[in-house]
């Protein structure tokens, strides 16, 4: 009989950077979207933090801007921001804002940046993929510090760093070397796809791999998803957003949420990717597209993270993991508008592989180690055995205060834009298997202007829309 | 260095100096006092770097405190630079919750002290203090020392002591706090009816 992990044909990998849970998915509960969420619920003075005799409770952000500043997330940071009571012992979350007004030497505002959440309206691809799918509402980043180590801890499983660096190391665990060793009859086939800069180039001993046939374009995804014959489709896809932190040289901005950023770039991001990866039904009722962040980036989050420790190979030994981070798998074999509580980090996913691809063998000693001290893999959440197909994602606008979208959703808006529009249209008619090789963002231009029109009879768009027209 | 690698260097250092001065920046923006009663008006003070303009909106925080916000924009080259500032609006008597986090015991006394905000409430005064929290509370401030009793009731025996600075709380621990520290309350609060120095 077929396993769950037998029907897994494809998983997908997509890490954005510095959000909370609370941050990002708190909205679900309060807002009655999914009341199974363990996120914010009124009164929001119950989620508070206090500073200087002061309370500053959590509250919604009202507009999707660019923040001040980054905020504070380094390890001494996280530590404060954590607060272990003298007392009692017990980490209470209750430090957050006290870390933003030691980075700033300011007062901070009655509505302090790092309580700020989300509302559904302004994190549309992303509350939207976490009521349809699978909420992972206990999933916390390995580390209590910043980037480098926490996404070490994610593709190897282990950290020579607790705290950032510049030129990084990465052991034989690395998960391109892993996946290159796995797979008992035949290599696994791998892939990453990325526009600028990969993260993987920080590495310099991944160089060979970043420069290799292995790493896209991100423009071919959706081309791929759809077309490329499943004995030639890569079985694990890592997709990187464009990252805020590497130098840009195109108009392509950054969308990897990275702090100050305003979201709605990684939203437009996450809904295009989603769009991408569930083009081809076929592929798609075989897929786990698993969406996660780094660390939390100096947000709040109001559980406390267990006391699972590591020792970094720098010495450094961590008492605990860090906070919470919103994640959300989408499969059709996750039941929908589910919530899974079981105890993730970001070697969860590592878990998950090596169950698939090394059965019966863990992925490293460092993952078997956290997998025995209580940290499941991702295979606990898939529990649905009925088919079911990928929903459109929203085509509403986006507004970060730049619109996003709006030509997927009302259309060429002027005459240039028709003619481009009916040459891409009589490319994609006449000369299919050309496009796919030289333009091959047409075809997910295509997936989403379809999508939109599927939904756009049901907006009331004061704007005119000349596909609708014709 | 050759010549040519020479140009290239001076050639990086020009295209980095004009992306950089083509961006916008927020030098200083302050706005005080930070809390304010009735139509007392506030001093603004900024420096940017490109062109400035200043929104203004208000509306309540999530524990119902009027907000006044002010957000200054800087705009150059199409981008923004943009900080925001909220000044806290109350009634020429008001009430506010003053809360520490617990840091001590002494004996069988949990203590909880700190500073209130030295900034914000300095020229504010006490006119009364009680205990929100339905537990007896010994409350030391400005030289003074008060007993709160568990039922709420007021006391004015910290009247005219200026509302920010060094607050000390002190509750008697129970016989199940004794027996399990994780039952020791996390934090102790009293709450205030402040009102400006200068009334």
């Amino acid at each position: 009989m077929e396993t769950m992990l037998d029907k897994v044909k494809t998983i997908v990998l997509l890490m954005f950077e510095n959000r909370s849970f609370d941050h990002m998915l708190g909205h679900l509960s309060r807002q009655k979207i999914n009341p199974d969420v363990a996120g914010l619920k009124d009164p929001l003075t119950d989620f508070s933090n206090l500073y200087k005799g002061g309370s500053f409770p959590v509250f919604p952000i009202r507009e999707d801007v660019e923040m001040n500043t980054d905020l504070p997330h380094q390890m001494e940071e996280v530590k404060v921001q954590l607060k272990k009571h003298p007392l009692t012992g017990k980490l209470t979350m209750g430090g957050f804002v006290e870390a933003y007004a030691n980075a700033n030497q300011t007062d901070p505002n009655k509505e302090c940046e790092p309580m700020g959440f989300f509302e559904s309206s302004l994190v549309p691809a992303t509350s939207f993929l976490a009521r349809t799918f699978c909420t992972c509402d206990n999933w916390f980043c390995p580390l209590p510090t910043g980037t480098q180590p926490n996404r070490n801890m994610a593709f190897s499983g282990d950290s020579p760093i607790s705290e950032n660096g510049l030129l990084l190391k990465i052991n034989q665990n690395n998960i391109f070397d892993w996946l290159n060793r796995a797979g008992r009859s035949k290599k696994v086939r791998w892939r990453v796809y990325h526009s600028g800069m990969s993260f993987f180039t920080l590495y310099p001993s991944l160089l060979s791999h970043v420069f290799g046939s292995k790493f896209r374009r991100y423009d071919q995804l959706a081309s791929d998803i759809m077309f490329e014959p499943e004995d030639t489709a890569p079985e694990v896809i890592v997709v990187e957003p464009v990252y805020k932190d590497a130098p840009h040289i195109t108009p392509v901005r950054a969308n990897d949420n990275h702090p100050p950023l305003a979201v709605g770039w990684g939203e437009e991001f996450l809904r295009r990717t989603y769009e991408a990866i569930s083009c081809n039904p076929k592929k798609w009722e075989s897929t786990v597209f698993i969406v996660y962040y780094d660390e939390h980036g100096g947000f709040y989050d109001h559980v406390s993270p267990p006391k699972i420790g590591f020792k970094t190979g720098d010495n450094h030994q961590f008492e605990n993991m860090g906070p919470r981070i919103p994640a959300i798998i989408s499969s059709p074999l996750v039941k929908s508008g589910s919530v899974c509580h079981a105890l993730f980090d970001h070697t969860s996913v590592l878990q998950f592989l090596a169950e698939k691809f090394t059965p019966g063998q863990d992925y490293s000693d460092s993952v078997k180690a956290r997998r025995l001290a209580g940290v499941k893999s991702i295979s606990t959440a898939l529990d649905n055995e009925v088919l079911w197909p990928a929903p459109p994602p929203p085509a509403d606008k986006i507004a970060v205060p730049v619109v996003l979208g709006s030509n997927i959703l009302e259309g060429p808006q002027t005459e240039v834009a028709e003619s481009f529009e009916a040459a891409a249209n009589d490319i994609l008619n006449n000369h299919p298997v050309e496009a796919a090789k030289k333009i091959p963002e047409l075809i997910h231009w295509k997936i989403a202007t379809d999508n939109a029109l599927k939904q756009t009879s049901n907006l009331a768009v004061g704007a005119r829309n000349t596909r609708l027209n014709k | 260095m050759s010549y040519s690698g020479c140009l290239r260097f001076l050639f990086v250092i020009l295209i980095a100096f004009i992306f950089g001065s083509c961006k916008p920046a927020i030098r200083s923006f302050h706005v005080s006092p930070l809390v304010i009663t009735g139509d007392q008006k506030v001093h603004i003070d900024l420096d940017v770097k490109g062109i400035p303009s200043l929104e203004f909106n208000q509306h309540l925080s999530m524990d119902s405190i009027q907000l006044l916000e002010f957000t200054l924009i800087s705009t150059k080259a199409g981008k923004e630079a943009r900080k925001t500032v909220q000044v806290q609006k109350m009634k020429p008597q008001a009430s506010i919750d003053i809360t520490f986090s617990t840091n001590k015991i002494e004996g069988d006394m949990v203590i909880a002290s700190g500073e209130n905000n030295n900034n914000q409430w300095s020229n504010f005064q006490i006119v009364s203090v009680s205990t929100p929290i339905s537990r007896e509370l010994l409350v030391t401030h400005g030289g003074r020392t008060v007993t709160l009793q568990a039922d709420g009731s007021s006391s004015s025996d910290l009247s005219g002591t200026t509302a920010g600075g060094e607050w000390s709380f002190k509750t008697r621990l129970t016989a199940n706090e004794k027996a399990d520290s994780s039952k020791i309350p996390q934090e102790l609060k009293i709450r205030a009816v402040i009102k400006p120095s200068n009334q």
